[in-house]
């Protein structure tokens, strides 16, 4: 086995080794290199979420008229909304052109409820498709 | 492994908090530990992070020692330990010609071309063996020791190092045969 003491014989300690000691820094931490990869990986996370926000147009309102009319104008979406005893609404947020959310109150309960838009055949507004949750019907049905 | 008197003072002195006394104890064990650390992981950079850690934790724990076994047997079981905990998905086996270069006299570029490949076969082989196995082919071909020492420093019998040696020697003359 003469080939395995050449092989694997000695070998001289690298001079940064001593400074590593001093630093006393732990194996796993992560390299500079990764480390900046990762800073750039958060910076570019928060950049996307802060521009989502800014840039996700939602309305703060309980008067139905005002809703439908802001909702109209940004989606194109005539979602006929009503003043009712039992549900009342808070808001509205356009999470895309076919697809909105608007915020309520029911009681002591709040909820979200999502209305798209469903195209029919000649790519005009057709029908609006919920997520019917009981309270959120009393938004648009009496 | 008996320590000389002026091993043992440096010990006392670094059991004192002595940090130039520290210090002579890494220029006297450095190679040692970091050369199992390489040919037991076979990466420079895991290398290097099993050898600060065990020097760091030599400092942190000197105080701990207490010269029942003698100091190397201790530290290379702080080498062995800290080696087998490294994970094995993190193990990496690339050439090391740096290092071997530096040494050798080969006479023609050719003989250098030659050990550089012999090396990358044998530490690629010894990558292949199980952890235990390997441990023993480092402490014995790198550093040369007896099979009693081995045992002391692994924790098992001589006859269980001269096992795990048998099987590994088998293993590597077959990986091995045409070199």
């Amino acid at each position: 086995m003469d080939i395995l003491e050449q092989s694997l014989g000695r070998v001289e300690a690298p001079a940064e080794l001593w400074d590593r000691v001093l630093e006393g820094r732990s194996s796993r931490r992560v390299s500079a290199p990764h480390r900046r990869a990762w800073i750039a990986a958060l910076a570019c996370a928060a950049a996307a979420m802060v521009w989502a926000m800014v840039n996700t147009p939602s309305l703060r309102s309980d008067d139905p008229a005002v809703v439908r009319e802001w909702v109209k104008a940004r989606t194109g979406m005539d979602v006929p909304l009503a003043r009712s005893q039992s549900v009342r609404l808070t808001g509205a947020r356009v999470v895309n052109s076919g697809r909105i959310e608007l915020a309520y109150r029911a009681g002591d309960r709040a909820g979200v409820v999502t209305i798209s838009r469903i195209e029919n055949g000649r790519a005009h507004w057709g029908a609006l498709a919920v997520d019917c949750q009981a309270p959120a019907c009393g938004l648009c049905h009496s | 492994m008996v320590l000389e008197g002026r091993d043992r003072e440096t010990i006392e002195a670094c059991r004192r908090g002595d940090r130039d006394a520290f210090r002579a104890l890494f220029e006297s064990y450095q190679d040692r530990v970091y050369s199992i650390a390489l040919r037991y992981t076979g990466d420079r950079a895991q290398a290097l992070d099993i050898a600060q850690d065990v020097f760091v934790k030599l400092l942190k724990s000197m105080g701990g020692f207490r010269g029942e076994s003698g100091f190397e047997t201790w530290l290379y079981r702080l080498v062995v330990n800290r080696c087998l905990d490294q994970r094995r998905s993190a193990r990496r086996w690339i050439a090391l010609v740096e290092g071997f270069f530096g040494r050798s006299n080969a006479a023609s570029a050719l003989d250098d071309l030659l050990r550089s490949e012999m090396r990358e076969r044998v530490q690629g082989a010894v990558a292949m063996l199980a952890p235990e196995q390997r441990i023993v082919v480092v402490l014995r071909y790198t550093e040369g020791l007896s099979y009693d020492e081995i045992a002391r420093i692994t924790g098992v019998s001589p006859g269980t190092v001269a096992s795990r040696l048998n099987r590994a020697h088998k293993f590597l003359e077959k990986r091995l045969k045409r070199l």
